[in-house]
C-alpha cells in the first residue's frame, strides 16, 4: 500500500473486446463512494494517468494470445499482491479460444491478408501462465461481483461468488425450463448472472463457463442422446470456454470419437 | 427481534499468540446478564461473527468454571478466522452458543483419561485439562498424547510446565518434522505493526521451539509406545485432522481398547450451528446437534466418515 | 392403499360466485398466495384483490414449492452496522395459501418438524402461526406424481384449514380446523346432501387408484442402508450433473447458505441466507479444503439416502412427499420411483 493506505488499483488488458472494462466504468460511480479508499493507479482505458506498480489488486482482461502478452502477464503477477481475471476470457479464454480448435496458421490465413506479420500463439486463459487469486467470470463481469471482490480486497476477505451450476439459480428464480427444447448449457454454466438469459426465455450460451465440479461427460453424452451432433456440441462448448481445461478435454474427446467414427 | 441465529455482541478482552498462525482470544458478553447465563460444557463450540465477513464455528478452549470470560483458540485458515485475526483487543465481534454435544464429562468420572490431539485440535481438549487440574479428586490419571506439524506450531507451550508439574497428568510430544512451516500467508497487520517485525518475531518464536523441543518426530501414533494409559477403566478423546483419528482409532482397538470408551470430535461445514441449514449432516446425525463430540462406536460405519 | 380420509366436518358446496366471494372475504384478512399460470409456467405468487380469478386449483405442481412462502429462496436474516445488529421483524402480512396440493401441505408439517423441531426458528413460526391454508385435492394425478406412497395425496388428511375440491363445475368445501369452520359459518355456505358426499368420497377413491407411479415403502430405510455399494449409485451419479436444480424445487429440501453482504461504507451491511443444494461441490466443504463429498456419488447418495433414510432417524418420517417435481425437473432424467425399485430388483 502507498502513503495514502489506499489500496492501488490496476486494470490490464490483452486479447479482448474491453467490455469487461466497461462494466467496470459502468458502476464508476459506485466505485468513486469506495474511492476514498482504492486508488486507481493503473487503467489506461479509463485514465491517462498510469502510475508505476506495485500494485495491491490487478485485473487483467482478455486471452493470452501472443508471446507479449505472456510477458505481460507475467509482470502483472509481479506487480500484484492480489490478481484477479477480469471475465471469461482471462478465465476460460473466453471467444479468442476458439481459434484453438484450429492450427494456428490455418486460423491465421482464414482471417488476415499477411499473416506473416502476425505473431499469435494459442489462447490461454491467465492461470496457464501465473497463479490467480479469483476470478470474475462471465461475458462481460458482472458489476455486482466486481464490486464484491474490491470490498472483500478493502476487508482482506475472499467473497463466495456462485461457482455451483446456473440450473438452481434459473430455478429458484422460476424461470421455465429451456432444455427441452433447446441446447442450454445451464446444467454445467456456473450461476452468477441471475439466470439473464433464460429470464428472458433465451438458452444459456455458457458465458460464465464452466461450473465447479461439473459433470462434462454426463453433459455430452445426454446431448448426443437428445440428437444432437457432436460437432454442435463441441461448438457450444468452446463458445466461452474453449481453453478451460475440462472443457478443453471434452471437446478433444468429442473431436476424437468423430473421427473414430 | 431476537432470532436463533441473531449473535451477541461481545468484547475480545485480551489475545495471546499461540503460533504463527492460531491466537487465543478471551472474550466477554458485552451485556452482563447474557455474559452472566452463559454457561458451556467442555467440548461444546460457539457461532463466532465478524460482521461484514461472516460467522464460523469454533471450539471453546477456555475452563468451564471461568463465569467472568471464555476463550477461543482460532486458526487463521479462512475468511472469518483470518479475519479474528486482524482484530485488536478492544475489537467487538458476535458470539451465540454453545452449541452441540462435548465431552462425555458425566462417563469421564472417576476415570483414567487419555487424551489425543492434533494441531488445531487439542483446543477444545484444554477445557478437559483444566477441569482435572482443577477437581484432581474426580478423575484418574490423565495422559495427552499430542502431535503439531512442527515445534513452532505446537499450541499452549506456556502452559505444559503447569500441566506437567501436576502428579496426574503426563504430556507426550509429536511432531511432523523439526523444521518450521514457512511464513503463513495470512499476516496480522495492525497488530504486528509491519510485516518484516511480524516475520522476525515469528522466526524467532520457531528457533526457540525448535531448540527447546524434546518430543518425537512422526505422527502423533508413534507415541503409542510410550504410552502409560491401559485400556481398562479409561475414556479415550481424540480432537484432530479425520485421518489422524481414523489412525489413532485403529492403533487404539489394536491395543485393546473398544469403540464405546473413544470419543471423537468430528468437523463439518455448518452455517447455523442449529441443525437447520443442513451442511453438516453425516448420514441422519447433525455434528452441530449431535456432535461435535460423538462415542467412536455411532460414527464408526457412517457414510464419508474416514473411519 | 390408504384408506380414505376421515371426513371431519360437514362438506358445504360453493358454486362460482359464492367461491369467488369466499377467496375476497379471505383477501380482506389476507394476502392470497395462489398458483397461477403465467408465462408457459405455474408459480405460486402473491394475488392483487383484483387478481383473485387468476387462482388455478387443478393446475400442475407450482415450479416452486410452498416453502418459498415460509423461507424465501433468499432472505435477509440480520442486519448490522459497526458491529451492532439491527433487529429486523417478522415482515410480511398474515397470507392464505389458495390452491396448494395435498403433499405440498404434507412438506409444509414436514418442514416444521425441521424448523421448530429441534431449535424453534421465531421468524418461520411467526409465519406458520398466522397463515391460512386452503388445500386443493387433487382430482387427477399429474405425469409425476407418487404421492399416495407416502400418504401425502391426492386428498389432504389433516392440518389444513380449508380443503377445497373442484366437482362437476362446484367446489366441495371442508373445514380442517377451527379457524376453517369459523370462517366458513360466517360466510354462510350450504350444507351438502348425501349424494354429494357419496361424489366426493367416490372421487377420492378414483383419485387414488389413478396415482399409479408408486414406491415401495416397506422397509426403504433398511433396504438403503443395506445397499450402499449398489451399482445403481454409480449409474446415476454418471447421469447427475449436479446441478442441484432437483433440491430447489424439492418441497422438503430446506438447506441453506449464509453469507454477509457489506455495503459500500464497508461499516454496514446484512447478514443473508439463501437455498443451496447438496449437490453441488462446496456444500460440504470446511476451511481447510477438505470435502467429504467431493466425489459426486457421494452427493447423489447423500440426497435420495437423506429423503428416504436418514430423514426418518431425525423427524420420524419420510422425506419425500411423492411430488414428482424433482423427475419434472431434472435434465438428465433421473426419477427416484426408478432407482428405488432398481435396489429392489
Amino acid at each position: 500500500m502507498q502513503e495514502s493506505g489506499r489500496p492501488r488499483l490496476a486494470v490490464y488488458k490483452l486479447s479482448s473486446c474491453a467490455g469487461c472494462q466497461l462494466q467496470i466504468l459502468n458502476v464508476e460511480d459506485l466505485l468513486l463512494d469506495i474511492a476514498a479508499a482504492v486508488e486507481i493507479a493503473y487503467f489506461p482505458m479509463a485514465s491517462r494517468q498510469m502510475d508505476p506498480g506495485p500494485y495491491d489488486i490487478g485485473f487483467v482482461e482478455g486471452a493470452v494470445t501472443s508471446p507479449e502478452e505472456i510477458q505481460r502477464v507475467k509482470q502483472a503477477r509481479q506487480q500484484c499482491r492480489l490478481l484477479v481475471a477480469l471475465g471469461s476470457c482471462a478465465a476460460f479464454g473466453g471467444v479468442p479460444a476458439n481459434k484453438n480448435r484450429f492450427a494456428q496458421r490455418v486460423v491465421e490465413q482464414q482471417v488476415y491478408q499477411h499473416p506473416e506479420v502476425l505473431n499469435s500463439v494459442e489462447a490461454r486463459p491467465v492461470e496457464h501462465y501465473v497463479r490467480l487469486d479469483a476470478t470474475l467470470r462471465g461475458c462481460p463481469i458482472h458489476p455486482e461481483e466486481f464490486l464484491e471482490l474490491v470490498k472483500g480486497a478493502l476487508i482482506g476477505a475472499t467473497p463466495r461468488l456462485p461457482n455451483y451450476s446456473l440450473c438452481l439459480e434459473c430455478r429458484l428464480r422460476e424461470n421455465a425450463c429451456l432444455f427441452a427444447q433447446e441446447l442450454c448449457l445451464g446444467p454445467i454454466t456456473a450461476a452468477g448472472c441471475g439466470a439473464l438469459c433464460p429470464r428472458l426465455g433465451r438458452s444459456c450460451q455458457g458465458c460464465r463457463g464452466p461450473a465447479e465440479g461439473v459433470n462434462l461427460a454426463g453433459f455430452a453424452r445426454l446431448l448426443q442422446e437428445k440428437g444432437y451432433e457432436r460437432a454442435i456440441i463441441q461448438n457450444q462448448l468452446g463458445k466461452y470456454a474453449a481453453a478451460a481445461p475440462g472443457v478443453a478435454l471434452a471437446m478433444a474427446a468429442l473431436r476424437w470419437e468423430e473421427e473414430r467414427r | 427481534m431476537q432470532n436463533l441465529m441473531t449473535p451477541r455482541p461481545a468484547v475480545i478482552q485480551r489475545i495471546r499468540r499461540q503460533t504463527a498462525d492460531t491466537l487465543t482470544y478471551t472474550l466477554r458478553f458485552l451485556e452482563p446478564e447474557v455474559q452472566q447465563a452463559y454457561r458451556f460444557s467442555p467440548g461444546q463450540f460457539n457461532e463466532v461473527s465478524v460482521f461484514g465477513v461472516g460467522e464460523a464455528p469454533i471450539s471453546i478452549s477456555s475452563a468451564a468454571d471461568t463465569p467472568d470470560t471464555f476463550e477461543h483458540t482460532v486458526r487463521a485458515v479462512g475468511n472469518v478466522t483470518a479475519a479474528l485475526a486482524r482484530l485488536m483487543e478492544g475489537s467487538q465481534v458476535g458470539v451465540r452458543g454453545p452449541y452441540g454435544h462435548g465431552w462425555p464429562m458425566q462417563a469421564m468420572a472417576g476415570r483414567n483419561l487419555l487424551l489425543i490431539a492434533g494441531g488445531i485440535g487439542l483446543a477444545p481438549l484444554r477445557p478437559v485439562i483444566l477441569e482435572v487440574m482443577r477437581h484432581s479428586d474426580r478423575y484418574g490419571s490423565l495422559e495427552i498424547l499430542y502431535g503439531a506439524r512442527s515445534p513452532a506450531d505446537l499450541l499452549f507451550v506456556d502452559e505444559y510446565d503447569v500441566w506437567t508439574a501436576h502428579p496426574q497428568i503426563r504430556l507426550l510430544l509429536s511432531v511432523d518434522r523439526l523444521e518450521p512451516n514457512p511464513p503463513p500467508a495470512v499476516s496480522f497487520p495492525g497488530r504486528d505493526k509491519g510485516t518484516d517485525k511480524a516475520v522476525e518475531e515469528l522466526i524467532r518464536r520457531a528457533t526457540v521451539a525448535v531448540h527447546r523441543y524434546d518430543g518425537r518426530v512422526g505422527p502423533v501414533t508413534v507415541l503409542f509406545d510410550q504410552m502409560m494409559t491401559l485400556p481398562a477403566g479409561t475414556v479415550v478423546l481424540t480432537c484432530g485432522p479425520e485421518i489422524m483419528m481414523k489412525f489413532v482409532t485403529l492403533e487404539l482397538m489394536d491395543r485393546g481398547f473398544t469403540c464405546d470408551q473413544i470419543y471423537v470430535s468430528l468437523e463439518r461445514r455448518m452455517e447455523c450451528g442449529v441443525a437447520q441449514c443442513g451442511h453438516c449432516q453425516i448420514g441422519p446425525l447433525y455434528v452441530c446437534k449431535d456432535g461435535p463430540v460423538f462415542n467412536y462406536k455411532d460414527v464408526r460405519y457412517l457414510p464419508e466418515a474416514v473411519f | 392403499m390408504s384408506p380414505p380420509a376421515q371426513i371431519a366436518t360437514a362438506v358445504r358446496v360453493a358454486d362460482e360466485a359464492s367461491w369467488g366471494q369466499l377467496l375476497r372475504a379471505l383477501a380482506q384478512t389476507y394476502d392470497i398466495w395462489a398458483p397461477v399460470a403465467e408465462k408457459n409456467r405455474v408459480i405460486l405468487r402473491c394475488l392483487s384483490p383484483d387478481e383473485l380469478d387468476q387462482v388455478k386449483l387443478d393446475a400442475p405442481p407450482t415450479l416452486l414449492p410452498a416453502k418459498k412462502v415460509y423461507r424465501a429462496p433468499e432472505e435477509t436474516l440480520l442486519r448490522f452496522r459497526k458491529g451492532e445488529v439491527e433487529p429486523l421483524g417478522n415482515g410480511q402480512h398474515p397470507w392464505a395459501l389458495v390452491g396448494i396440493h395435498p403433499c405440498d401441505l404434507r412438506a409444509i408439517q414436514l418442514l416444521d418438524r425441521v424448523y421448530t423441531g429441534f431449535f424453534a426458528d421465531e421468524r418461520y413460526s411467526h409465519r406458520r402461526q398466522q397463515n391460512f391454508l386452503v388445500v386443493a385435492n387433487c382430482l387427477q394425478p399429474f405425469p409425476h406424481c407418487f404421492c399416495t406412497s407416502f400418504q401425502s395425496g391426492p386428498f389432504a388428511r389433516k392440518e389444513y384449514d380449508l380443503a377445497v375440491t373442484p366437482l362437476f363445475g362446484r367446489h366441495l368445501v371442508q373445514a380442517g380446523s377451527a379457524a376453517g369452520e369459523a370462517f366458513l359459518r360466517v360466510l354462510g355456505l350450504p350444507e351438502t346432501t348425501g349424494s354429494e358426499l357419496a361424489e366426493l368420497v367416490a372421487a377420492q377413491a378414483q383419485a387414488e387408484q389413478a396415482v399409479t407411479r408408486k414406491v415401495n415403502t416397506d422397509n426403504l430405510p433398511r433396504l438403503l442402508n443395506m445397499n450402499v455399494d449398489h451399482p445403481v449409485w454409480d449409474q446415476i451419479a454418471d447421469r447427475c450433473l449436479s446441478c442441484g436444480a432437483c433440491t430447489a424445487v424439492c418441497p422438503t429440501c430446506y438447506c441453506f447458505s449464509v453469507q454477509d453482504r457489506l455495503n459500500l461504507d464497508l461499516q454496514s451491511g446484512e447478514r443473508r441466507m439463501a437455498w443451496t443444494s447438496c449437490l453441488i461441490m462446496e456444500f460440504s466443504r470446511v476451511a481447510l479444503g477438505h470435502n467429504p463429498r467431493h466425489e459426486r456419488v457421494a452427493r447423489v447418495k447423500q440426497r435420495l439416502y437423506h429423503k428416504f433414510s436418514y430423514f426418518n432417524d431425525q423427524y420420524g418420517q419420510f422425506g419425500c412427499v411423492g411430488c414428482g417435481r424433482c423427475v419434472d425437473t431434472c435434465v438428465a432424467g433421473i426419477d427416484p420411483v426408478e432407482v428405488l425399485a432398481q435396489l429392489r430388483r
